[in-house]
């Protein structure tokens, strides 16, 4: 397994070089112009055509797109992955500041998804076909099918206007920082963004359980006297866990995605924020530096996902 | 299968925590405010997440100004009545030919570390300003000022226009006649020559002091701007009058959770759209403050057009639209009407409001001989309510007077192409201040400044307007230059340059616990007199 993890890296290395050159195109050649739109139209004066020239020459925008990519590439070889155009800083260093909280929220997320889709999916798996079964299907539909931003914005209008249960609004409280802050501002991003990625889940463990519980090993076991709950527990449901991980670990980015929006409706400061924030004012390298980091998880996470089956189910063995 | 279940019961445990500690309540944000000292916590809302480069010479930013307006201060400043007042300035006098200003500093002023606040920081700083070398966005404001030309072009090293005879003096003179320039370079925030005096003038706007600006001289300290959560400001003890609050924090977040902590007490002082007053206005703990903005939103006519170069199309496209009725149902009458590039204070009573009147439009494009077969484009950057309506609005009533218009939604970045070559029939846009100084409608109107050297995106050119706009900027007295002002004005709006929408309305909803709050005209608005702001408990 060794050799093919080796040579799959070296294939990612490949691949993630090629989305660096069209991420760097693309971004580039994408319609704005991130230096005229500093100054609006209608307010320009007789010198903003020396300053808008002056500033663009200063970031280098007025090279060949060639020249502008070896430079940032040489750079990014050395960890430098160039500079905001809004305000001077470097991209590593936003990025690095915006990574904790964003991992914060994925991984509570994902905890939380889990949870509810485990319980959920086990459930309606066991009482197949009955109320029980449908409302939990009820359930994953709607986490499926209802966007992130309602569901975000009808969890403030609860919890932080009608009950004023919970914040609505950032990762903590700067005049009382501390855990019990920090858990009340995360519960309500989190448990939406584990909702709305519970869905699929939930789907998978119950058909998965379903096919484990009617196998023929479950019912022997039932048969030798085995409890229920341990045949659930032991034997099915450690069964049924190999397509559901490795459905987790694909769906890595897309939990990212939803990061994304929870974080721009939650004022969260993580990375979703950041790349939405640089979008808007065409700040051409930090958009490059969320998107190579996004490239890289992807690459990531199906790597994992591969190498997770394998450990679940020895059967399978990769080349 | 042990350890599963020990996962599962933590993982419940935790669930079970976290929502109960959910239950304790949000905290109250703020304390009390008794005696002289500061007291109190300020929550305030940021409409966007500042570039975090607090600097006059970098450009303009709404959020980035906003934070700067508690911190840093001007020779002048502009109070919510859009008037100019001595701020770092005591006094300020203008010479009988309109070409020189001289202020007269506030004495004893000391920036945040001790050191005392003189003229030469003010030199320093609008020498900066004004030198294109160190990247300041606003330099092409400072070409009036005598000397800029000859020191941009190498051939001074100095610019002759400013001047600091003493401590506590400091002196501006232009080339020619020009008191609206007291408008655009009044109130740029001095920064201190002895913290930035020795940088290299091409590396100052990028020097970390900018976005850890911790000598200052206005009312709060900068303490640390957290990104993307919150920029934290503490009353500067030094400050020459009593500052009441003791902390503020400004928060970036998006509008629909703003309103969620206004009911919540999360935020104390925050703007809001139109869409939002019903619900505002029903939150008992806030009270809500209304003020026109500095600038307006508006169709400009490309003018290059030939069919848009006769006044009579203009005129007729201004009464064709129910802009009255634009403001009632799409604003809720948060706007005004507009019926100049200048603000209502610079508008003499008697000028044509363009009212409602389809017939009249109909036969002023009769006589102005419309083809009435053409189809012209009304283009706009979509994304912003009112403004989409309000193109539905015009091309259906342009329609029923005749004129075919094609809607066409555009990114900022296409726009900009479409001005460059001057191809767009009709585009909505809004923004600008044109209330501080009339002048600055020269921008947008003069002959001279046709895009891309200045503003004028429409192409117009009234050489009597520029004739009109230039006399009134040349004189000293204030009631003789508010009748020239006018005498542009009527003018202007006879000609009809652009066509006038309407001016939006800044919204606040201020906590009741605040006061000495007073609203500025739009979200981006920079705020006034902060030290004078209080909160109790």
């Amino acid at each position: 397994m060794g050799s093919y993890i080796v040579r799959r890296m070296l294939i990612n290395v490949v691949v993630f070089l090629l989305i660096t050159v069209a991420v760097f195109a693309l971004v580039h050649k994408a319609p704005g112009d991130p230096i005229a739109m500093l100054i609006p139209p209608s307010e320009l004066n007789s010198g903003s055509a020396q300053f808008i020239a002056h500033k663009r020459h200063e970031l280098g925008l007025d090279q060949s797109l060639v020249t502008q990519y070896w430079h940032w590439f040489t750079n990014a070889l050395q960890g430098n992955l160039g500079y905001s155009l809004i305000n001077g800083r470097p991209v590593t260093s936003l990025l690095g500041e915006r990574v904790g909280p964003t991992l914060e929220l994925m991984g509570v997320g994902l905890v939380l998804s889990l949870l509810i889709a485990f319980s959920l999916g086990i459930i309606a798996a066991l009482r197949r076909n009955t109320a029980v079964d449908y409302g939990a299907t009820v359930i994953s539909l709607g986490s499926v099918s209802v966007p992130v931003f309602f569901v975000a914005l009808v969890g403030i209008y609860l919890f932080s206007l009608k009950f004023q249960l919970l914040p609505s609004a950032g990762i903590s409280d700067p005049s009382a920082p501390g855990l019990i802050d920090s858990v009340r501002h995360l519960v309500l991003p989190a448990l939406i963004l584990g909702f709305g990625n519970s869905g699929p889940y939930m789907r998978y463990i119950r058909s998965s359980m379903i096919t484990e519980l009617d196998s023929d090993y479950a019912r022997t076991a039932e048969a030798k006297g085995a409890s229920r709950v341990r045949v659930v527990i032991r034997h099915s449901l450690r069964n049924s866990l190999i397509p559901v991980l490795t459905i987790i670990a694909a769906s890595l980015p897309q939990l990212l995605a939803g990061a994304v929006v929870i974080e721009q409706v939650f004022a969260w400061p993580g990375m979703g924020q950041l790349a939405i924030s640089s979008v808007q004012s065409h700040d051409y390298s930090v958009m490059i530096g969320f998107a190579l980091v996004i490239a890289a998880l992807v690459l990531l996470s199906n790597l994992l996902a591969d190498v997770l089956y394998t450990v679940v189910d020895p059967r399978v063995r990769l080349r | 299968m042990r350890k599963f279940k020990q996962g599962v019961v933590l993982g419940s445990a935790v669930l079970a925590t976290v929502l109960a500690a959910g239950c304790t309540g949000p905290k109250s944000s703020s304390g009390s405010n008794s005696g002289g000292a500061s007291a109190g916590r300020l929550n305030m809302y940021l409409y966007q997440e500042p570039a975090g480069v607090f600097s006059p010479l970098a450009a303009a930013s709404g959020p980035d100004m906003q934070v700067m307006s508690f911190i840093d201060e001007g020779l002048l400043g502009v109070d919510p009545d859009y008037k100019m007042q001595p701020v770092l300035a005591q006094s300020y006098d203008i010479s009988s030919d309109a070409k020189t200003f001289t202020f007269h500093l506030r004495p004893g002023v000391k920036w945040s570390d001790g050191q005392a606040f003189t003229s030469q920081d003010v030199l320093f700083t609008y020498d900066l300003m004004a030198n294109p070398k160190s990247t300041s966005a606003t330099a092409g404001n400072f070409t009036a000022v005598e000397g800029v030309t000859d020191f941009v072009a190498g051939k001074a090293d100095s610019i002759s226009g400013f001047s600091a005879p003493d401590a506590s003096t400091f002196v501006i003179k232009t080339s020619k006649p020009d008191v609206g320039l007291l408008g655009q370079i009044g109130a740029v925030n001095i920064v201190p020559k002895h913290v930035l005096g020795s940088v290299p003038v091409e590396q100052v706007a990028k020097d970390p002091y900018f976005q850890h600006p911790t000598v200052t001289v206005g009312p709060f300290k900068f303490v640390e701007y957290k990104t993307s959560q919150y920029v934290h400001l503490t009353a500067n003890p030094d400050y020459r009058t009593p500052v009441k609050i003791k902390d503020i924090y400004l928060k970036p977040m998006t509008s629909d959770v703003a309103t969620a902590q206004l009911g919540n007490g999360g935020l104390d002082i925050a703007s809001f759209s139109p869409t939002d007053l019903k619900t505002v206005q029903g939150f008992s703990n806030v009270t809500t403050q209304e003020r026109l903005g500095a600038g307006f939103i508006r169709i400009g006519l490309n003018q290059t057009k030939p069919y848009f170069s006769d006044v009579r199309v203009r005129q007729a496209f201004l009464y064709a639209v129910d802009r009255q009725k634009i403001v009632d149902s799409v604003l809720f009458g948060k706007a005004a009407v507009r019926n100049s590039d200048f603000a209502k204070a610079d508008t003499p009573a008697g000028i044509n409001e363009y009212a409602y009147d389809p017939e009249k439009a109909k036969s002023l494009l009769k006589a102005a001989g419309w083809d009435f077969n053409r189809t012209v484009a009304l283009e706009w950057i979509p994304g912003q309510r009112d403004r989409d309506a309000t193109t539905t609005i015009v091309q259906s009533q342009l329609g029923a007077v005749g004129v075919k218009v094609k809607l066409q939604q555009l990114q900022a970045s296409d726009l900009i192409g479409s001005y460059k070559k001057k191809s767009y029939d009709m585009v909505l846009f809004g923004g600008g201040n044109y209330a501080v100084t009339p002048w600055n409608v020269n921008t947008i109107a003069s002959c001279a400044l046709a895009y891309p050297t200045g503003g004028n995106l429409t192409y117009f050119c009234d050489p009597k307007l520029d004739q009109l706009m230039a006399a009134a900027n040349s004189i000293s007295d204030e009631t003789q230059r508010e009748a020239a002002w006018q005498q542009a004005a009527l003018e202007e709006n006879a000609q009809a340059d652009l066509m006038w929408m309407y001016d939006p309305m800044g919204l606040w909803a201020v906590n009741k616990k605040v006061s000495g709050f007073q609203a500025p005209g739009s979200q981006d608005a920079p705020y006034w007199a902060p030290a004078t702001w209080s909160i109790s408990g």
